[in-house]
């Protein structure tokens, strides 16, 4: 649109923003596929990658990092000490009496810097709990 | 009579445009362009009944096929030729040759053609990144075939 002014004509920039509009559609229906409400990229906690295929159990997690050790969302434990332990055992040992089923699966997510001692210290009050199946949780590509 | 002008009718985008700005961002935050998949291992189970005889002991360990983590290399047992694969330093998974692990690998299998288990046996200071890796290799062939896809894990060697 033009505007006359004092005798000279002004012409009005307006934007166009239908193709930009295009561009972020495409983003947005992109984004929202990679869309994941669980993840939580403030959590301190480095999962390995692997080619592994099998689907993740829906359980409850013993999610072990280099400080600490979880029970899904519970921290049942700080460090690898004798009490420690006792706290991850006994915290197993409800679980697995507390469900209905004779389920000895357990599922875990553990840091892929830790090393193997701990790993073993933890997996060995998991076993002692009742637990003696383990899937652990890794990455693998999408799609 | 003059005719009244109707101006076009256009539609005010940078309200949405808006929107999506924002959202952009927050989607970004949670994205994950990984998916989640798990990896299945066994502690070994030893049979508490009736402890066998020491031939008996030693027939069993023979049909084992196991990969021992070392100080300085990786060793098949259960394969044929040379079991050992040297590192070139401390075993990390920068240090292996995964594709040569892969061929002791192979060898084992044409041994104990119906085994599916394998035995891992790592050092207190292997990395679990390293492990998951291993798994990987005891799992498939290069050529996707199958070798080991159940891998048990033993206690930590010094």
């Amino acid at each position: 649109m033009r505007k006359i002014r004092r005798g000279r004509v002004i012409a009005e920039a307006s934007l166009t923003v239908t193709s930009m509009m295009d561009m972020f559609t495409i983003l947005l229906i992109y984004l929202l596929y990679f869309f994941d409400p669980n993840n939580d990229p403030s959590q301190d906690l480095q999962l390995p990658s692997s080619s592994a295929r099998e689907v993740v159990a829906e359980q409850t997690a013993l999610v072990l990092s280099s400080e600490w050790v979880m029970l899904g969302s519970r921290r049942i434990s700080a460090g690898g000490s004798p009490d420690e332990l006792r706290a991850v055992y006994e915290a197993l040992k409800e679980q697995h009496d507390g469900t209905d089923s004779d389920s000895n699966l357990l599922v875990v997510k553990c840091d892929k810097r830790i090393l193997y001692e701990r790993l073993d210290s933890v997996l060995r009050e998991a076993a002692r709990a009742g637990y003696t199946d383990f899937r652990f949780v890794v990455l693998t590509e999408a799609g | 009579m003059a005719r009244r002008e109707i101006p076009p009718a256009e539609l005010d985008l940078i309200p949405v445009l808006s929107l999506i700005v924002h959202l952009v961002p927050m989607l970004l935050l949670n994205v994950r362009f990984m998916d989640m998949a798990a990896v299945p291992v066994k502690g070994p189970v030893l049979p508490v009944v009736e402890a066998p005889a020491q031939e008996k002991r030693e027939e069993q360990e023979q049909k084992l096929v196991a990969l021992r983590i070392e100080a300085e290399g990786l060793v098949v047992e259960g394969t044929e030729g040379d079991p050992r694969l040297p590192c070139g330093g401390p075993c990390t998974v920068q240090n292996v040759d995964f594709a040569a692990l892969g061929v002791l690998l192979e060898r084992a299998k044409v041994r104990h053609p119906g085994e599916r288990r394998v035995v891992i046996v790592p050092r207190k200071d292997s990395s679990f990144d390293l492990l998951i890796r291993l798994m990987d290799v005891c799992r498939k062939d290069s050529s996707g075939g199958e070798l080991f896809p159940e891998p048990l894990l033993a206690g930590a060697s010094p």
